[in-house]
């Protein structure tokens, strides 16, 4: 018989082993999420030396990273800066950032950062600089990254080595969208600077002994409008770069620059150059060409809140008359694809969020007309235009900005297919309209349509901002609840899978309801020499004045190096890259031939004696008219 | 009137005329539009951000109450600060204007000296082979682009003969203000001046001519060469003095227009001056920079008037008698 006392015994028992196993479980529950990051590529250099020369082709107008915003300011202050974690190739690599680990509720991050990294001024890199620059980063509005760190409450540094991020709200694009952007900035210089300006920081361009950082090259000298020159850092943590010297001059002109890269005095240009220059390009033996993609989808926006484009029916009719195939080999010269439908594109940091079942439209202009008839917009009156189905007269209007002529040739190529309409053509008026005037059109909400290239973010958290009702660069004004219900869920959601799984939807959503008409996607040209420098690292997203390339690019003769480092792991430089038969991609073997070294500045003798020349040809020509003068 | 009031009269007017400009601009530009505008296409950026920008900025005051601040800081020297550039106006102007200066102004002094020279020797030989030559010579250069010029001699004399350097001002390296950076600056220089002087004499060469050969025909010149007086006298007494005064108008206010001078030229040499400020400054809506380099645009050409003023007045003893 089972007493009394036993029954309490094992009633305790149970009791005690069930709340030893929920302990258990919520001690589980507790243990943090590792974020994975790959190991970066590494390469060791074979030879030292070399003054690498690139053009870029716009100026950036201020040294000061936080109000930083154009890609050239941003490109001029990257190699001198480190950061936490990188893209590469389009995965994230480590950096400084070690170990990266997220709370289960995704309220807090653990920065675990590498030891023994000095600034250009020997002062430790810690967790300290690493929190500092996040505190600023979210607590001034003004900063340019604002936007990504403003689901940050505060950074802490736990130890030397150890940064703790407690968010606001659970932001799952954190470390792709803000800690790859990051640059790490001493807070042994900053600090004092907000302190004495506040405020007055976004107004301050720091002089060159202010622009210290932990990156493998220290800046020497900064021309305004001119260059930039930087020498290698020797004491840089992941090992030195190959070259000792960087020189980032601004050529005002694509011409221009393409004549110094044939005449060697550049060895690459990172500007936009466009296709009809290539062959002649390829026709010299020492240059190469690089091309990579760009995100950017080039859509053909619709207002969703303007009749009839409000009906989702008319935006598929629309997408079905657009002609791809001129637009990708005409306009873009075969330098493109179609976008994708569900707008995210199937390429780079992009690719593992990409939806590859989607449906994409093709130029079929009866399947406009069936849809077009079947919505009652008919010709009535037989004068080759549709009317809209009360009968009135119907046209509407195209913008595309004036400073993109591949963008004005899309839109009268869609103008012109809409008018061939088998059954009657629409009458879309092109409107070509300067930039800022266009802008202020699409933000307004008061055209019909128009063409714009948007750029995706690096998370898929981007969708909120352009397709969320409530999104701040939804210039379509689309809304869609139920688009809107899986995207909050995207954006707060930390299990990949789940979130590829919504991505998906999301992207089958789009692909249907078609809010705006996505064109194409563009590559871009990066000339490049082939004869002084080896190792050009080649990466599908970016040009060749690229954070990899500026490390690992060495002469083909040189100092050999001393230190021999072990070989890391080899990652392959480039994913296979899209080739129609109209390009053609010249691949150098790299045959090593004693060529000279880079040749070094003129020497002040010999331009001393040019500029006495000209000095004395210019009085030679006053005097022989003062002669002449007193001749007659 | 002695000169003192009529020299008082012009400064009074000219101060009036450029606060008159600066006032102009200032509401016409706000006109155009919003200079953060182009921020809202970047999903990065947060709608705070660009409030707080604007407010930085000053532009979350009213039109009016900016414009008072504006005149108040103009008076005690302030020029606000620039949106694009993120520093105050007067530092990123005075980056730039040494360099447009230094090349502008001895080629628009060369240049003119050469035309008016050339433009009195052709006059005198009209109808010659010189003449036209030159006539043939100045009618393609003004005709053809600047840029395609400026590009062709670029070719020629960096690419082909490798003489000169493609881009830039001064090379990396190069420390101021020893002899080798006046020697690299001088060798940078050489070409974008020699295509500015090449286009300013062919430009105004016909001008000198046309007035020379008005001279020519004129009665006293006649009566000098009845009286017997040599070729030489009447070239350089009767004929150059007269045909110098329409050219100092012209001629003169080229200087005034230095700040927005040589864009293309810049552009092409990528030369660091002003004039390519000037046009992005437009472009970006950065209403202070243009506001700024409006202020020293008009100042200088209100200034160049006032000199071409005096000088007429020197040169010319009619104007002096007849006031």
């Amino acid at each position: 018989m089972v007493s009394r006392m036993d029954l309490c015994v094992i009633a305790i028992a149970f009791l005690i082993s069930m709340s030893i196993m929920a302990g258990l479980s919520v001690i589980e529950a507790q243990q943090e999420i590792r974020f994975l990051i790959q190991n970066p590529p590494r390469y060791q250099c074979q030879y030292l030396g070399g003054a690498l020369k690139v053009g870029i082709g716009s100026k950036p107008n201020t040294l000061n990273w936080f109000v930083a915003g154009s890609s050239w300011e941003i490109l001029v202050l990257m190699p001198i800066y480190n950061r936490l974690v990188r893209f590469y190739n389009g995965s994230l690599v480590k950096e400084v950032a070690e170990d990266i680990s997220i709370s289960p509720d995704g309220r807090i991050y653990t920065i675990r950062i590498v030891d023994g990294i000095k600034f250009h001024d020997g002062k430790p890199l810690t967790s300290e600089d690493v929190a500092f620059t996040i505190n600023i980063l979210k607590n001034y509005s003004w900063a340019y990254y604002y936007g990504v760190f403003r689901n940050v409450d505060r950074a802490e540094a736990l130890d030397q080595r150890t940064v703790r991020v407690y968010m606001k709200r659970v932001d799952a694009g954190f470390v792709e969208n803000a800690l790859s952007v990051m640059n790490i900035m001493p807070k042994h210089i900053w600090e004092p600077k907000f302190k004495e300006l506040g405020d007055g920081v976004a107004k301050y361009n720091p002089t060159i002994r202010e622009l210290i950082g932990s990156g493998p090259f220290i800046i020497t000298d900064y021309q305004p409008d001119q260059f930039i020159s930087y020498k290698a850092n020797e004491n840089y943590w992941q090992g030195r770069p190959c070259i000792d010297q960087l020189v980032m001059v601004f050529v005002g002109d694509a011409s221009v620059a393409l004549l110094s890269l044939e005449k060697g005095d550049i060895q690459t240009y990172s500007g936009f150059i466009t296709p009809e220059v290539v062959p002649k390009i390829l026709a010299n033996p020492n240059l190469a060409i690089h091309v990579y993609w760009s995100d950017f989808y080039y859509h053909w926006g619709l207002n969703n809140k303007k009749w009839p484009f409000n009906i989702t029916l008319f935006r598929k009719a629309l997408a079905y008359a657009v002609d791809y195939n001129a637009i990708i080999n005409t306009l873009l010269m075969g330098y493109g694809m179609q976008g994708s439908p569900g707008f995210v594109p199937p390429f780079g940091v992009h690719q593992k969020w990409y939806n590859s079942n989607l449906r994409y439209y093709s130029y079929n202009l009866s399947r406009t007309a069936e849809i077009l008839d079947r919505l009652g917009f008919r010709d009535v009156d037989g004068d080759g235009w549709r009317e809209a189905p009360d009968g009135s007269k119907f046209k509407f209007e195209i913008y595309p900005p004036s400073y993109d002529i591949i963008r004005v040739r899309t839109a009268e190529i869609i103008a012109d297919s809409l008018a061939k309409i088998p059954g009657g053509g629409l009458k879309a008026e092109v409107k070509i309209v300067e930039w800022a005037t266009a802008w202020s059109l699409i933000r307004g909400g008061r055209v019909d349509t128009w063409l714009l290239g948007s750029g995706p973010g690096y998370d898929i958290s981007w969708l909120q901002t352009r397709f969320h009702s409530n999104g701040s660069a939804n210039w379509n004004r689309y809304s869609n609840p139920e688009v809107d219900s899986l995207i909050d869920q995207l954006v707060s959601e930390l299990d990949p899978g789940k979130r590829r799984e919504l991505a998906l939807k999301i992207q089958e959503i789009l692909a249907e309801e078609d809010p705006a008409v996505n064109l194409y996607y563009r590559q871009f040209i990066a000339p490049y020499r082939t004869d002084t420098y080896d190792r050009w690292i080649r990466v599908m997203d970016d040009d060749l004045v690229n954070w990899w390339n500026l490390l690992y690019i060495q002469p083909k003769t040189g100092k050999p190096a001393q230190v021999q480092q072990t070989p890391t792991a080899t990652v392959t430089t480039e994913r296979p890259i899209i080739i129609t038969a109209t390009q053609m991609v010249q691949q150098t073997p790299q045959v090593i031939t004693v060529t000279a070294l880079p040749q070094p500045q003129p020497s002040g003798v010999n331009s001393l004696l040019i500029g006495a020349i000209a000095v004395i040809a210019i009085a030679a020509i006053v005097v022989a008219l003062l002669l002449v003068r007193r001749r007659s | 009137m002695s000169t003192t009031v009529f020299f008082l009269r012009k400064s009074v007017s000219a101060f009036l005329t450029v606060i008159a400009i600066i006032t102009t601009v200032f509401f016409l530009v706000r006109i155009t539009g919003d200079p953060f505008a182009e921020l809202e296409n970047d999903p990065r950026i947060a709608p705070e951000t660009l409030r707080t920008l604007r407010s930085l900025y000053g532009m979350d005051r009213s039109v009016f109450e900016q414009y008072i601040l504006y005149m108040y800081n103009i008076f005690t020297g302030e020029m606000g600060y620039s949106v694009k550039f993120s520093r105050p106006v007067f530092d990123v102007i005075m980056e730039r204007l040494p360099y447009t200066v230094a090349l502008l102004v001895p080629s628009i002094t060369l240049s003119n000296y050469i035309a008016y020279t050339l433009g009195i020797e052709i006059g005198y030989r009209r109808g010659s082979r010189v003449d036209i030559l030159t006539l043939a010579l100045s009618n393609f250069l003004r005709a053809t682009p600047y840029f395609w010029l400026a590009i062709v001699f670029l070719y020629l004399f960096s690419v082909q003969l490798g003489l000169f350097p493609l881009y830039g001002a001064i090379s990396p390296g190069a420390l101021f203000p020893s002899l080798g950076w006046f020697a690299d600056y001088l060798w940078h220089y050489t070409l974008p001046f020699i295509v500015l002087v090449v286009r300013g004499v062919f430009t105004f060469v016909l001008y000198v001519r046309n007035s020379v050969i008005d001279i020519l025909g004129e009665d006293f010149v006649a009566v000098a060469r009845a009286k017997g007086l040599s070729e030489r006298v009447i070239k350089s007494s009767y004929v150059a003095r007269n045909a110098m005064l329409p050219m100092i108008t012209v001629m003169g206010l080229r200087y005034a227009f230095i700040i927005d001078g040589a864009i293309l030229t810049e552009t092409v040499f990528s030369y660091p001056g002003t004039g390519r400020l000037v046009f992005e400054a437009i472009v970006n809506r950065d209403f202070w920079l243009l506001q700024g380099v409006v202020l020293i645009l008009s100042i200088s050409v209100v200034l160049a008037n006032l000199i071409v003023d005096l000088l007429y007045a020197l040169l010319d003893p009619r104007i002096r008698s007849s006031r």
